[in-house]
């Protein structure tokens, strides 16, 4: 199981909790030694960066029950932490602090967890907190939950998969709701008060009288909030049967299908990889979930796209944090720690035979935003830092590396400032390279505003000629997209399905037949009829297109939402005459092109920036937030406080933390979350482009229509 | 005025007396080093034989000819192709955009391994099909059109000339043209190209270190035969005296 929430709301103290009681650590120390947290950083930072693993045993009715538990990172930036972990586990305990209620992430973590078919419970946190601080009476806090619970309901409603709406609702009664104080070590809910003997009374005035200690002794957080787990959420036999078809695309009637919807751990061995681990002493770490065989240490197996190369299971082990407990060999169901499967990434599929059909990729809901260009500071690091950078961006695969092509320095984007700055510290600390990087730079997208094209793009030797339509994607398709219903790339397992799903979504049928790609965001559809040599020649335009998704006409930025349509097309009939170095310019030009007639407009990421300040210097917030081209959008009392809620572009946000703490005298409290993209402001579209376009080492200018109808 | 001169297969050799005297002629000489290769020297020597400076012309020069058709309005200017200039379309293409800008075009033939291999091998000129071109492939690129236009030639009983493909001043290796047959074969499930297929190789023909061999796709690919510059036959069922010369001619491998 998984335990995900908003930041700080508490998961890694539950998690210590449940450890403690394992007898995995000491009782005392339960909530306060945060043994997940292991990481320098997490520890300085006080926030979790890493998802991580902890197996432990129950005692339930009299049997034993192993489980899995990843505890995740609740800051938006290691939000593709919480992706991959979801991949691993079939259950969820969403915590929230009663005190903040259902927050931003909360949402988030969420459809995370349901996107996978991860069955969620609820532990309501910090209750402590509302009766000690917030003051609340027996009856105002017994209302906040039932809010509480409102409020996770709606959003289980709006996120489960259909056939789960009804009966993944949480429900008070019969026990998929515990409340508690994680800190405290205690929890109830509505059967343990039964079993127990406790009321909400008691509860009540034992917190309120400051006897928590007593209420731990009856109460035990761990024994309730595992009972509940050990009820509710499916065990990998129950919950494979409907995972595996989701996560899977291969044929559920072979030898590993029927395995992996059995979770048999005697059928052939399967795994997926969900995050890979930088030991010092160990190496690479390969972590993931077992769906099907039992993996043994010293056999061997193969990885997805790795050919017929197989690798040998080194060591296998279980986890409890930083330590690993190694054992012979581990069945369906588990998360394993395996060393020796060198070319695994998060993502890769391991099995025993060469040829599966891997693993769906995960989908994330959320593209880096800020990049930094970083070169060593002694020119002889250069090999090492390449090394490092490689396997900085293993370990986390949130973190992109690439190299600008003009100016040859390396360029590192994450998912926001906090990510950057953790992972430089990491590359100079932990790796010891020395580094100089540049301010953060923003990563902008292209896209376009109106219709373009036909525009004829023509091939170096004239001999082949293509002809590009382009449009903006409709917004519901790029929702399907995001969403992983319209699967990225060019082999459709389903087209018939995929044709109607595309025709709903605002494209034509004769677009929706001809879709040739998904590239991002973009699609490229051929509209041409009995062209002769095209089928062969598709594979190159489709490399045409990608070329111009990752480098856009405007400012060589990533393209966002297009839908490029051929219409026509002249080949040469000699193959010779129209291989890549003929073909690939030819559609670059003519969709470029056709994108400049349409208008090329950039795209800034924003944050949405919630602000808790006294009323009597709120002025000083809302003047930082304007300068800084952000939009306050809601002002709300909360007792004393101001609570404020912004949209600030990422280029503005740079720097807000201190600016705001000394404009405020350090009295705010305040989060963000990325907010998506929104138009850059008319008046500032060139200016930025051709900032952009200098830092890249390319003329100011971009290109127009006149330059790729000449080429 | 522009002229569009062969040089033939055999370097300066073959250069005709009357295209030599148009060379010395020119107020600026282009030399082609894209769409086919001649011998190695050949640049040198006809720099020594004319004593002027020769313009290399490679792809991007040819592919944007507007420069050499302006600079053939007021001047006179010679292109010289390798074996005959009007084989590839690029020439053809050049001809036509000069002759539409103004400018007045001269052609001066000469022989290409298209008009040259029927004869080397003792094949009839009028018992092969049109000529097919073996581009290199990738993941991205494998045009199995190749393999229709060289079945086509196959039903109407033709033989067919394979034109290989340039890259770095050399053909393609014949090593990779016969896997790429065998690729083509396996992909269309075909029974055209199968190992016991004949295949004529000729490698640097009129060129000193000539050599013509032929046997099947298998024992070609076995003997691992290479050269440059290169080109290959699938010849179809011989008629008698074809039998006769090909063995005489070639060596069978
Ligand atoms: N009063 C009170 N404080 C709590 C309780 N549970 C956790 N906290 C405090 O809340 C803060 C955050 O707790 P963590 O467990 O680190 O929260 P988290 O959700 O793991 O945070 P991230 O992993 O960074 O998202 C710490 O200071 C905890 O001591 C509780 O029940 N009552
Ligand atoms: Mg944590």
């Amino acid at each position: 199981m998984g335990i995900a929430a908003h930041i700080d709301h508490g998961k890694t103290t539950l998690s210590d909790n449940l450890i403690a009681g394992a007898g995995m650590m000491s009782e005392d120390l339960a909530g306060k030694q945060l043994l997940l947290d292991y990481d320098e950083q997490e520890q300085a930072r006080g926030i979790t960066i890493n998802a991580a693993t902890a197996s432990m045993v129950h005692d339930y009715d009299g049997d034993e029950y192993l489980i899995n538990l990843i505890d995740t990172p609740g800051h938006v930036d290691f939000g593709g932490d919480v992706t991959r972990a979801m991949r691993a586990v079939d259950g969820c305990i969403i915590v929230v602090d009663s005190v903040e209620g259902v927050m931003p992430q909360t949402e988030t973590v969420i459809r995370q967890a349901l996107r996978e078919r991860v069955k969620p419970v609820l532990f309501i946190n910090k209750v402590d907190r509302l009766i000690n601080e917030l003051k609340l009476n027996e009856e105002e806090m017994q209302k906040r939950f039932v809010k509480l619970i409102t409020d996770v309901n709606k959003l289980l409603a709006k996120y489960s998969p259909d056939e789960f709406k009804q009966s993944w609702q949480l429900n008070v009664q019969d026990g998929k709701v515990a409340f508690g104080s994680a800190y405290n070590n205690w929890a109830i809910s509505v059967p343990a008060m039964k079993t127990y003997g406790v009321t909400f009374k008691d509860i009540f005035q034992l917190v309120k009288d400051g006897k928590q200690k007593e209420l731990a002794k009856k109460a035990q957080l761990h024994r309730i909030v595992l009972n509940m787990v050990i009820k509710h959420l499916p065990d990998p036999k129950e919950s494979q049967k409907y995972r595996i078809p989701q996560i899977w695309r291969g044929d559920e009637d072979t030898p590993i299908g029927k395995s992996m919807m059995g979770c048999s751990r005697s059928g052939p061995v399967t795994m997926m990889i969900t995050k890979i681990i930088i030991d010092p002493h160990a190496g690479e770490i390969a972590v993931g979930r077992i769906f099907s065989g039992t993996l043994r240490k010293g056999s061997e197996v193969y990885v997805s796209r790795g050919g017929t190369q197989k690798y040998k299971v080194q060591l296998l082990s279980m986890m409890v944090g930083p330590d690993r407990i190694q054992v012979e060999e581990m069945p369906a169901g588990n998360i394993a720690a395996v060393v020796g499967i060198k070319a695994a990434i998060a993502g890769s599929t391991v099995s025993q035979e060469p040829e599966m059909e891997p693993f769906e990729p995960m989908t994330h809901y959320t593209d880096p935003v800020v990049t930094l260009a970083i070169e060593a500071k002694h020119t002889a690091d250069l090999p090492k830092l390449i090394d490092v950078l490689r396997n900085v961006s293993k370990a986390d695969p949130s973190i992109q590396v690439d190299i600008n092509q003009e100016t040859g320095e390396h360029l590192i984007s994450g998912m926001g400032e906090l990510h950057l700055e953790i992972t430089m510290y990491r590359i100079q600390h932990d790796y010891k390279v020395e580094v100089q990087t540049s301010d953060p730079i923003v990563v902008y997208r292209e896209t376009i505003e109106g219709r373009g094209g036909p525009f004829e793009g023509k091939s170096p030797n004239k001999h082949n000629r293509f002809y590009f339509e382009v449009e903006p994607l409709d917004e519901t398709l790029v929702q399907q997209i995001k969403e992983g219903n319209v699967p990225q790339g060019s082999k459709f397992k389903d087209k018939k399905a995929l044709i109607e799903l595309l025709q709903e979504n605002g494209l034509t049928r004769e677009e929706a037949r001809g879709l040739e790609l998904v590239e991002g965001m973009n699609i490229l559809t051929d509209v041409t009829k009995g062209i002769q040599y095209l089928d062969e020649t598709m594979e190159l335009l489709l490399e045409s297109f990608k070329e111009v998704v990752s480098k856009g006409p405007y400012a060589n930025e990533r393209v966002y939402g297009i839908k490029a349509r051929l219409v026509d097309a002249k080949l040469h009939e000699d193959s010779i005459h129209r291989g890549p170095a003929q073909v690939i310019p030819a559609g670059r030009n003519s969709i470029y092109g056709a994108m400049c007639q349409a208008r090329r407009i950039l795209m800034e990421p924003v944050q949405k920036v919630f602000i808790n300040v006294p009323q009597e210097i709120m002025g000083s917030v809302t003047n930082e937030i304007q300068q800084r081209r952000g939009v306050v959008e809601e002002m709300n009392q909360d007792g004393d406080d101001i609570v404020i809620i912004a949209r600030v572009p990422v280029s503005g946000m740079f720097g807000f933390a201190s600016a705001i703490r000394s404009a405020t005298g350090g009295k705010v409290l305040w989060n963000s979350e990325n907010a998506g993209y929104q138009k850059v402001p008319p008046e500032l579209q060139n200016e930025v482009a051709s900032k952009i376009r200098e830092r890249k080492g390319l003329k100011p200018e971009p290109y127009g229509v006149e330059y790729y109808a000449t080429l | 005025m522009l002229n569009i001169i062969g040089l033939g297969l055999r370097g300066t050799k073959s250069i005709t007396l009357e295209s030599f005297e148009v060379m010395k002629s020119c107020d600026s000489v282009y030399f082609e080093t894209y769409t086919s290769i001649s011998p190695g020297s050949t640049m040198a020597d006809l720099r020594n034989a004319l004593g002027r400076k020769l313009l290399e012309a490679g792809r991007d020069f040819i592919e944007s000819e507007k420069d050499i058709i302006d600079e053939s309005r007021d001047t006179k200017v010679c292109l010289l192709v390798t074996g005959d200039p009007l084989s590839a379309t690029t020439h053809n293409q050049l001809r036509l955009d000069a002759m539409k800008a103004g400018v007045e075009v001269r052609i001066f033939e000469n022989s290409s391994i298209i008009s040259v291999i029927p004869g080397v091998f003792g094949l009839m000129h009028y018992r092969f099909g049109p000529p097919v071109s073996i581009p290199f492939v990738s993941r991205s690129f494998f045009p199995t059109s190749v393999y229709d236009k060289i079945e086509k030639n196959i039903s109407m009983d033709l033989h067919t000339l394979l034109l290989l493909d340039l890259k770095d001043g050399k053909t393609m290796p014949v090593q990779e043209a016969v896997r790429i047959l065998e690729e083509l074969e396996r992909r269309r499930k075909g029974r055209i190209l199968e190992p016991e297929r004949d295949i004529c190789v000729a490698i640097a023909v009129s060129q000193p270190g000539q050599r013509l061999v032929f046997g099947t796709m298998g024992s070609i690919k076995k003997s691992g035969v290479e050269g440059n510059p290169a080109a290959l036959v699938l010849p179809s069922t011989l008629n008698d005296s074809e039998e006769t010369f090909l063995n005489e001619f070639a060596e069978r491998l």
